[in-house]
């Protein structure tokens, strides 16, 4: 069941000039000068010609709510007075509904206007009696939904193109006939994606906007070619309508729509990356983004070419972008093109969504973690703004209803983020945005003992600003040119203290960005892509403390265990820049069955950091640069067996500069160079139908120089961290979705992965830190009408690997017993299930949208294992549990 | 690159489900759902006593000392009745390897791994004297590792926040086929590394070697226990106030005090510092600062432990920090509901690594 749009649930009033008019005027003694008055005696008698007023502004009386509630009807009849301007300058009620429906009628009354009466030509003022009749319209017969219909046409001949599938994401498809013609009916009003598909074509999609009662006419101009590289699902693109579609080869991406129904989200469309294949599940109140076995940091997050430090804020509550800002959200976990670097693990790109051209929209957000409000408008035929703010208050609220120290003790984030767009339109294919992102976390968290050395304190913050201008421009010829520099800063800090014991670390950093790319089509089977990706970071670093805290991927340690007390304290500033050109083809063979996408990139790094060793007595710090040039060569195929069975693979280089807080003389080494991995996939998807689709993946990474830790009892000066590590990620993950089929749309994704590190030469080969076995995640929503929709999620994931304590030693200066560790990380947190629900029910509010969500997590309340403690001489062992059943009320208002 | 997220393991993260009453405290504040905390009822207590053996401490004496010096070392251990016992089969050994940068316990696993090639024995039984190592401060020190032909120099080691480098002690506790490894860290007197040469003169005239602590008295319920073997009489069942006092030290140095302070050197004050004599309270003491490249002047940081055979300490440990001058931690004592001899044990610490015990007796009646 559809709802209607806003408006229709308004009664309408209705109105009807019954009597005309009275022939005399209601001005009769008023003078008229140069006017004859009607009834003058003196006047000459000559035969008069009467023209009735004509009403010409015709204003809608607000039907009064409670009447309407109450289905009440009525008539008012009302005596108007018009002057000679037409203006209506008195209004009496002559019968009156009741005070409500009067008021209603008088006040729309007084804003008509009219053409005025006249005799003999001669405008005069008259009175009239007017019937106003408030009847509540039959609403379930107004029209509300839209028609769409149009034409898809070769974009070369411009002749109609038949069978193709033009399909909306509510499920509702058509198919063109010989004319290229399409229909479909009663499409909701609102945004939807639009995706044209056919015989031996991979769908292509755009987004177009439905208005209540009114049809929606499009002309689709495809080609049937366009081997571009990166968008090799792209078998045509749909010109100027819908930009191009720039998949991977193993990617999922969910529509926007679809994310912020999934259980979990709360509505936060970016949060539905933790559900997708191919992602570990991140411990509570983590948010660390684990895709492929490999480390959160080595998973690159994009909005539309603008690298951003973090996808979530602290906790991992909410992401760092508004779902309303959000078109879709895809994954690439691994095997990406030349068009990205820098990372040797997967990429998240968010896609934003198109600023609306009709009118101005937004929403309001509000639920126990944080509040939000977005707004989007035209501010001219060319020029059209975005704007949108979060701002958490779950620690006021957990202030306010909890007990006083509460705060304290728990690790509350604060955070808030905002995001601005600034488009301007030249034409169709011309556009240019200034933009701005900005997120900031802070969280505090003291827990006091009795004895100073137990008292541990910890703060951390991150807040990161860009600025970017992104040109784009689509040539006639259907080339594209976009060009997106970038400036922005990232400031962060982790400040704690166990005990005596510090652990400081603040970072300030300039990052510099610019990518340019220029897609063409010189042939109708070649495609290439080239352009260049330029990143600059400038970096200043302060850390105090041990050289084991914080602790890093691979430690050998017990949660909540007290740092080593030996400390030392480092400032430096690195500098880490690197100029990417890229190339890409895209070739089609075998009547467009077989692509082959080979692609290049170079990428010379300089690495500087101001200080090669440890500043020892009165000698100046004399510091160190680096250059390495990665060569990266990738490569993918796909291969279309038939419309429903594909074959693909992927295999490439990559490479990641080493994080800048690792260039410390002290904590670190400065001479680190670049970490390194293969990927390689080989999958196969299978359109099972229309809607319904499967895709498998099995994948490789390989991982060479990783820093770690120097294993040496005494290592060399400013060799804390070497670059001797080895690591492999090697699985499969699935990937079955059924996309929106009338009231229902989910997925089920199901990873299996190993991933496992070698630190040094000579050490046993264990398992990394995320390690997840098996991770299974299913989601499914259905609208059960009257806008009620029911979400469920359910979720299994293998626990992470933890050390063993085998035993214990007692540490008499501080008084603690200090664990003695079994073989690395050789047992498993048990196993994590749980199942989540989501409600939601959508109404009207006036002429605008309201939705009450309830989402439940944990519904089943099972006590899920999140990590390890053990008792002070590590005899007793059990185990944090997770949140209990914990339900999210929340509000959304939009317009 | 988010450098949380690269800390994110072991950073506030999952602490957000820890300890303290977590995460589940926020669903049950804003689900009203009442649900038991989160946190694992954990009841061993470390200041319940009930083990054949425990270590409650290890006193070095001196309590700092230069490499070659003799050292006195005895252990305080304990059966489960909290009597201390002389446990003849005990052993003494130092460690001679050094820590690996990645290991976060004190010592390397080498010092107490079976069959371990790194201990030098010592002697045995709770009581033993031993020279410290000639190698010490190399070995676990600011002095720079000797390299190979070729390679770069070694990293020397990080001073712990108050400066000090320590030589492991390892003590393993036997009483019959009952044993308990302690690895006791015996502070050294290195000097510094990496300052500059005049703040190397000053802290070698202006540092002074750390005293142990002495307790001053202890009272129970606000009276003075004259006489550590005369039990203490309390109802069964009842709460009990335990305060343990130490000496003041003086917060300004003054020639002729006796004292020898981080302000005084024999230069200045020969009358303290001829003979340097510590405070057995809460020293002030000289500390360089690696990040300001200054010598600062610190105090100590007090900590203390507590014991008992029976009933139940509010706190395992109590303390006062650094800026706090209290010269006092109390404690309240829960007697258990069954009549009997309670023996117990204040055990002081200050942040340097003195150390000092003091018994006590309850009669619960």
């Amino acid at each position: 069941m559809t709802s209607f749009p806003p408006r229709t649930f308004f009664g309408a009033a209705f109105f009807a000039l019954l009597l005309g008019f009275t022939r005399n005027a209601f001005a009769q003694g008023d003078a008229q000068p140069g006017g004859a008055r009607v009834g003058d005696r003196d006047a000459p008698a000559t035969p008069r010609v009467i023209k009735p007023p004509r009403i010409v502004k015709f204003v809608e009386a607000e039907y009064p709510p409670s009447e309407k509630e109450a289905n009440k009807e009525a008539t008012v009849v009302l005596s108007l007075g018009i002057s000679e301007t037409g203006a209506v300058v008195a209004v009496v009620v002559q019968e009156s509904a009741g005070p409500e429906f009067d008021a209603a009628a008088v006040t729309a009354a007084r804003q008509f206007i009219f053409e005025p009466a006249e005799v003999n030509g001669k405008p005069i003022p008259v009175k009239i009696t007017y019937r106003y009749e408030f009847v509540i319209k039959q609403e379930v017969i107004k029209r509300t939904n839209s028609d769409f219909q149009g034409e898809v046409r070769d974009r070369t001949t411009k002749k109609p193109l038949a069978n193709v599938t033009v399909t909306l994401e509510t499920g509702q498809h058509a198919t063109t006939d010989a004319q290229g013609h399409f229909t479909i009916a009663e499409v909701e009003p609102g945004d939807h994606t639009v995706t044209l598909s056919g015989e031996g074509l991979t769908p292509a999609s755009t987004q177009e906007t439905f208005e209540a009662g009114k049809k929606l006419d499009a002309t689709y101009d495809v080609e049937l070619k366009a081997n571009v590289p990166g968008d090799d699902d792209s078998d045509f693109e749909v010109v100027v309508t819908a930009p191009r579609i720039g998949r991977q080869v193993v990617s999922t991406e969910i529509p926007a729509e679809q994310g912020r129904k999934v259980p979990g989200t709360q509505g936060d469309v970016l949060k539905v990356v933790e559900n997708l294949p191919g992602v570990a599940r991140a411990a509570v109140g983590s948010g660390a983004l684990v895709v492929w076995g490999a480390a959160p940091e080595d998973t690159q997050v994009f909005v539309e070419g603008i690298r951003i430090p973090r996808l979530y804020h602290d906790g991992g509550y909410r992401s760092v972008i508004h779902s309303d800002m959000v078109k879709s959200v895809e994954l690439v976990p691994g095997g990406y093109g030349a068009s990205y670097g820098r990372g040797i693990g997967g990429l998240v790109n968010v896609q934003r969504r198109p600023i609306p051209q009709d009118r101005v929209h937004g929403s309001v957000n509000v639920d126990i973690i944080d509040a939000s409000a977005s707004v989007s408008a035209p501010i001219t035929d060319k020029l059209s703004a975005a704007v949108a703010f979060r701002r958490s208050h779950l620690d006021s609220v957990v202030k306010a209803v909890g007990s006083g120290d509460v705060a304290d003790v728990v690790p509350l984030p604060k955070y808030y983020d905002g995001q601005a767009r600034l488009v301007y339109r030249f034409n169709a294919n011309e556009t240019f945005e200034l933009g701005g992102l900005l997120s900031s976390d802070n969280t505090n968290h003291t827990l006091l003992g009795a004895d100073p050395a137990d008292t541990k304190r910890e703060s951390q913050a991150l807040a990161f600003g860009r600025i970017y201008g992104r040109y784009e421009k689509k040539l006639p010829t259907g080339d594209t040119i976009v060009l997106t520099p970038s400036w922005g800063q990232n400031h962060s800090r982790i400040t704690d203290r166990f005990g005596a014991t510090p652990t400081e670390l603040t970072s300030d950093a300039n990052v510099f960005g610019f990518r340019g790319t220029y897609r063409a089509q010189p042939e109708k089977w070649l495609g290439v892509s080239f352009g260049v990706d330029v990143d600059v970071t400038s970096s200043t670093f302060r850390r105090a403390g041990s050289v084991s805290s914080p602790a890093r991927e691979g430690d050998v340690r017990v949660f909540g265990q007290a740092p080593s007390d030996q400390v030392n304290v480092d400032r430096w500033h690195t500098i880490v820049s690197s100029f990417a050109p890229f190339a890409e083809a895209d070739i089609g063979l075998l009547d467009d069955r077989l692509h082959i996408m080979p692609g290049l990139r170079l990428e010379p790094y300089v690495i500087a950091v101001d200080k090669a060793t440890p500043v020892s007595g009165d000698v100046p710090p004399v510091g160190t640069s680096s250059e390495k040039t990665a060569i990266e060569p990738r490569i993918a195929l796909r291969y279309q067996f038939s419309p429903r069975l594909t074959a693909k693979a992927a295999f490439g280089l990559y490479h990641q500069p080493p994080a800048g807080e690792d260039l410390s003389a002290v904590f670190g080494n400065p001479k680190l160079g670049l970490e390194s991995a293969i990927h390689s996939l080989l999958g196969t998807a299978v359109k099972i139908t229309d809607t319904l689709n499967a895709e498998v993946t099995a994948f490789y990474s390989g991982m060479n120089d990783l820093v770690a830790r120097s294993t040496a009892p005494t290592p060399l000066l400013a060799q804390a961290l070497v670059q001797q590590g080895r690591g492999k990620s090697y699985g499969a993950q699935l990937m079955l979705r059924q996309e929106q089929i009338g009231r229902f749309f989910g997925w089920a994704s199901y990873s299996l992965i190993r991933s496992v590190r070698t630190d040094a030469p000579g050490l046993d080969e264990r398992l990394f830190d995320y390690d997840q076995t098996h991770v299974l995640t299913i989601v499914g929503s259905y609208d059960l009408g009257n806008g009620v929709e029911v979400g469920v999620r359910g979720r299994y994931a293998t626990g992470y690997p933890r050390t063993p304590v085998v035993g214990s030693f007692y540490s008499p200066r501080t008084d603690r017993f200090e664990p003695i560790f079994g073989s690395q990380n050789s047992e498993r947190i048990p196993a994590f299930w749980q199942l989540d629900a989501r409600i939601a029910k959508r109404f009207n509010l006036g002429a605008t949208d309201a939705e009450v969500y309830l989402d439940v997590q944990n519904v089943t309340n099972h006590a899920n294992a999140e990590e390890i403690v053990y008792g002070y001489d590590y005899k007793q062992k059990a185990y944090i549990k997770g949140l209990p059943t914990l339900p999210v009320l929340g509000f959304k208002w939009t317009f | 690159m988010d450098i949380l997220n690269r800390f994110r393991f072991a950073a506030i993260s999952l602490l957000a489900a820890a300890v303290s009453g977590c995460a589940v405290e926020i669903a049950i504040l804003v689900s009203a759902i009442g649900i038991s905390g989160c946190k694992p009822n954990l009841e061993e207590r470390a200041s319940e006593l009930g083990a054949p053996v425990r270590v409650l401490a290890v006193r070095a004496d001196p309590a700092e000392g230069v490499p070659g010096d003799a050292v006195a070392f005895r252990a305080l251990v304990v059966d489960a009745t909290g009597a201390e016992i002389a446990a003849p089969s005990s052993s003494w050994a130092f460690c001679t390897a050094r820590k690996p940068l990645a290991e976060l316990g004190p010592v390397s696993p080498a010092c107490y791994e079976a069959g371990s090639d790194a201990l030098s024995l010592l002697g045995s039984g709770t009581n033993v004297q031993a020279m410290l190592p000639t190698s010490a401060c190399s070995n676990f020190g600011p002095e720079v590792p000797p390299n190979k032909p070729g390679e770069p120099y070694g990293r020397p080691v990080d001073p712990d926040p108050t400066g000090g480098y320590y030589q492991p002690v390892v003590f393993v506790a036997m009483e019959g086929s009952d044993w308990v490894t302690a690895v006791e860290t015996a502070r050294i007197a290195c000097g510094l590394s990496g300052a500059s040469s005049d703040d190397v003169i000053a802290f070698r005239q202006r540092y002074h070697v750390n005293e142990n602590p002495g307790v001053l008295r202890l009272r129970v319920n606000g009276e003075d226990v004259v006489d550590e073997t005369t039990p203490v009489v309390v109802a069964s069942g009842t709460s009990v106030a335990v305060t343990v006092e130490w000496p003041a030290c003086p917060d300004v140095d003054a020639c002729g005090d006796g004292i020898c302070g981080p302000d005084e050197s024999q230069v200045t004050c020969m009358d303290d510092c001829t003979q340097p004599n510590g405070c057995m309270g809460a020293e002030r003491y000289l500390v360089y600062d690696a990040e300001a490249r200054e010598l600062v002047v610190h105090r100590e940081a007090m900590s203390v432990s507590w014991f008992a055979s029976s009933g139940s300490f509010d706190q395992d440990r109590t303390g006062r920090e650094a800026d706090d001058p209290a010269t006092f931690s109390d404690n309240i004592w829960q007697a258990p509901t069954t009549p009997g001899i309670v023996k117990g044990w204040v055990v002081l610490r200050e942040e340097r690594g003195g150390t000092a015990w003091h018994p006590f007796i309850f009669e619960v009646r």
